[in-house]
């Protein structure tokens, strides 16, 4: 347990900082006064959201979690338009304020309906890790970043034969078969095996190379299955860095997790195809 | 000065007019580079995009060159701009389907546009060979001209990817029975187009009745002709021959699609370097889908060295 040491008296609305507890490994204890320093500096930055939810119910906490003494907000929204059906899973963000100069101004930094947060301690004045629903993340400034290392094990990819990139170079598209019968090795691809219950085999093909991947997408993957002697894709995606094999099933083949640039995806078997279970990003923090 | 001195010095002046100017063309890459780096946010240099624009130009991609989305045309500098951040296989992939997967995430084709509209009129001639003006803002299909993403001009901006393909099948084979319903309705001693004609005698030159003997000219050719219509060179055939008033003035309508003299017999070299599916024998694409009142949706207008274009729609009016 980290002690917290001072209290910093809040200096105005917009740009003063909230007097802060102490950030620790266990869940957050929300206050649910609507007059507290910290509400009121939530409802300043969500006006429009609240004001289209009337009778909602804002849960707010404060704790210092970089050890700076300038509290962090993290606020919960209780409204049927904010929450899951049964109200246990409500949109909740953390408040962060960042000085330029004098004054400065409250970022959102993190931001996703969750059932359960805890922090954890922070670790050289960066804030403390978040675990969300199972979920860690981790702040790489501006912002909450999530971490699919927990999810599963990365696939082992192994090098595609030359001999056999044009018979799965198609499955990336007219220009990737075109590629490939040039015998340009701008593009590369790397292969691994799924194992699945169902008997049928499952690849995962990634392209690789500096003109493979994209900034925004990452290297292109294929997922393909053989069933009744052919093969078919199945999955059409792209990772920044591995492809897990999640330890969950989905009528016998397990769920895929995909890296974005700012999270990650989990793939489930739909019968035929594999389709997006979830999609875990982290919040863009406007400039 | 003797003469040799004279020729020794004119040498060493041309060595140094070419060193300069191979400076001067390498800082100018550099400048153009760094502001490309500055416009798009990525992060690239002089090799880069040789090498980018050599792979699309290898999967033929180039051809999209000059090619309008809403109202954004595609240059050089703004297509590497989109090879950078895709991928060059999937930047193709984009540009010949005019959508990214869903697996994706929905903001890609918003960054994208910004990438794209950002990078758009930077002269890298000299590093790909070509300079074509283009650029301008990717305005919405409606006529709006508030910018807008190419997520909002390309239709499907996500493709599912995820069709049961047994759930496609069914839907498949429910439109096959409506239309074999409708051809049936129509083709009823009853009430359908056949009574029309038999009570008018035959011989009406317009009206539904005039067009019975085209009716029976495409049953001929194929009751599902709504999904794999004949190929040309087969249907041109059929015209030619098929004793029907209505049907000469169609086969005049195809030739005239052509710009008249069509030749039955080498239509299967017509357009040797494109492919139009079966309504052309399997001969090449050279699709032009430019946007207007008639094809709203309209993605992409391929202005290709030859300026070939035609429409499926010329075809079957």
């Amino acid at each position: 347990m980290i002690s917290f040491n001072r209290m910093i008296a809040a200096i105005g609305m917009f740009s003063g900082v909230v007097a802060a507890g102490s950030a620790h490994a266990a869940p957050v204890v929300f206050d649910d006064n609507p007059e507290t320093a910290q509400a009121r500096i939530v409802r300043s930055l969500f006006p429009g959201y609240i004001s289209e939810r009337p009778g909602m119910v804002l849960e707010s906490s404060v704790l210092d979690l970089d050890l700076d003494d300038t509290g962090e907000i993290i606020a919960r929204f209780v409204h049927s338009g904010s929450c899951s059906r049964d109200m246990k899973t409500c949109r909740t963000v953390v408040l962060k304020h960042f000085y330029r100069g004098t004054t400065g101004n409250w970022k959102i930094i993190f931001d996703r309906a969750t059932s359960a947060i805890e922090f954890g301690a922070p670790q050289r004045r960066l804030p403390a890790p978040i675990t969300a629903d199972g979920i860690t993340w981790t702040y790489t400034y501006p912002n909450y970043k999530p971490t699919s290392s927990d999810l599963g094990m990365p696939i082992n990819l192994e090098r595609v034969p030359p001999q056999s990139v044009r018979g799965i170079a198609g499955a990336f598209g007219e220009g990737a078969l075109k590629l490939a019968e040039t015998g340009s090795d701008r593009v590369s691809y790397e292969y691994g095996a799924v194992k699945t219950e169902d008997g049928n085999r499952l690849l995962i093909i990634k392209q690789t190379g500096d003109m493979a991947c994209g900034d925004l997408i990452g290297c292109p993957v294929r997922v393909i299955r053989e069933a009744n002697g052919k093969w078919a894709t199945v999955l059409e995606a792209a990772t920044v860095s591995d492809v897990l094999q999640a330890t969950a099933m989905r009528k016998g083949l397990p769920d895929l997790v995909t890296n974005t640039p700012n999270g990650f995806v989990v793939f489930g078997w739909a019968g035929e195809q594999y389709g997006i279970v979830d999609r875990v990003e982290a919040v863009e923090v406007r400039k | 000065m003797t003469t040799f001195g004279k020729t020794a010095g004119l040498r060493a002046a041309l060595v140094a007019a070419g060193l300069m100017a191979s400076v001067s063309w390498a800082a100018a890459s550099e400048l153009n580079v760094a502001m490309f780096n500055n416009k798009t946010g990525l992060s690239t240099d002089t090799s880069a995009i040789q090498e980018t624009w050599s792979a699309l130009q290898q999967m033929g991609t180039d051809q999209f060159l000059g090619g309008v989305i809403g109202n954004f045309k595609l240059d050089e500098s703004s297509m590497i701009a989109g090879a950078l951040s895709l991928g060059v296989t999937e930047f193709d992939n984009f540009l010949r389907s005019g959508s990214v997967s869903s697996a994706l995430g929905g903001n890609v084709l918003d960054n994208l546009t910004e990438t794209m509209t950002g990078g758009a009129g930077i002269n890298f001639s000299d590093l790909t060979g070509s300079f074509t003006s283009g650029g301008g803002q990717v305005a919405s299909v409606t006529g709006s001209t508030a910018p807008t993403t190419f997520s909002s001009v390309s239709g499907g901006a996500q493709s599912d990817g995820a069709c049961d393909p047994e759930i496609a099948s069914a839907l498949v084979a429910n439109a096959n029975d409506y239309v074999n319903q409708m051809t049936s309705a129509a083709q009823s001693d009853d009430v359908g187009f056949s009574q029309m004609e038999s009570t008018s005698g035959g011989g009406q030159s317009n009206g539904f009745a005039g067009l019975g003997c085209l009716d029976k000219l495409f049953q001929n050719a194929g009751s599902d002709i709504l999904f794999k219509p004949p190929s040309l060179s087969s249907l041109t055939s059929m015209l030619q021959t098929w004793s029907c008033d209505k049907a000469e003035g169609v086969a005049q309508q195809v030739a005239g699609a052509f710009g008249g003299g069509i030749d039955t017999s080498s239509l299967g070299g017509f357009f040797p370097a494109e492919t139009m599916g079966e309504a052309f024998d399997g001969i090449g694409r050279g699709i032009n889908f430019s946007g207007g009142p008639s094809n709203p949706f309209g993605f992409l207008s391929i202005g290709g060295p030859s300026g070939r274009a035609t429409t499926l729609t010329d075809v079957f009016q």
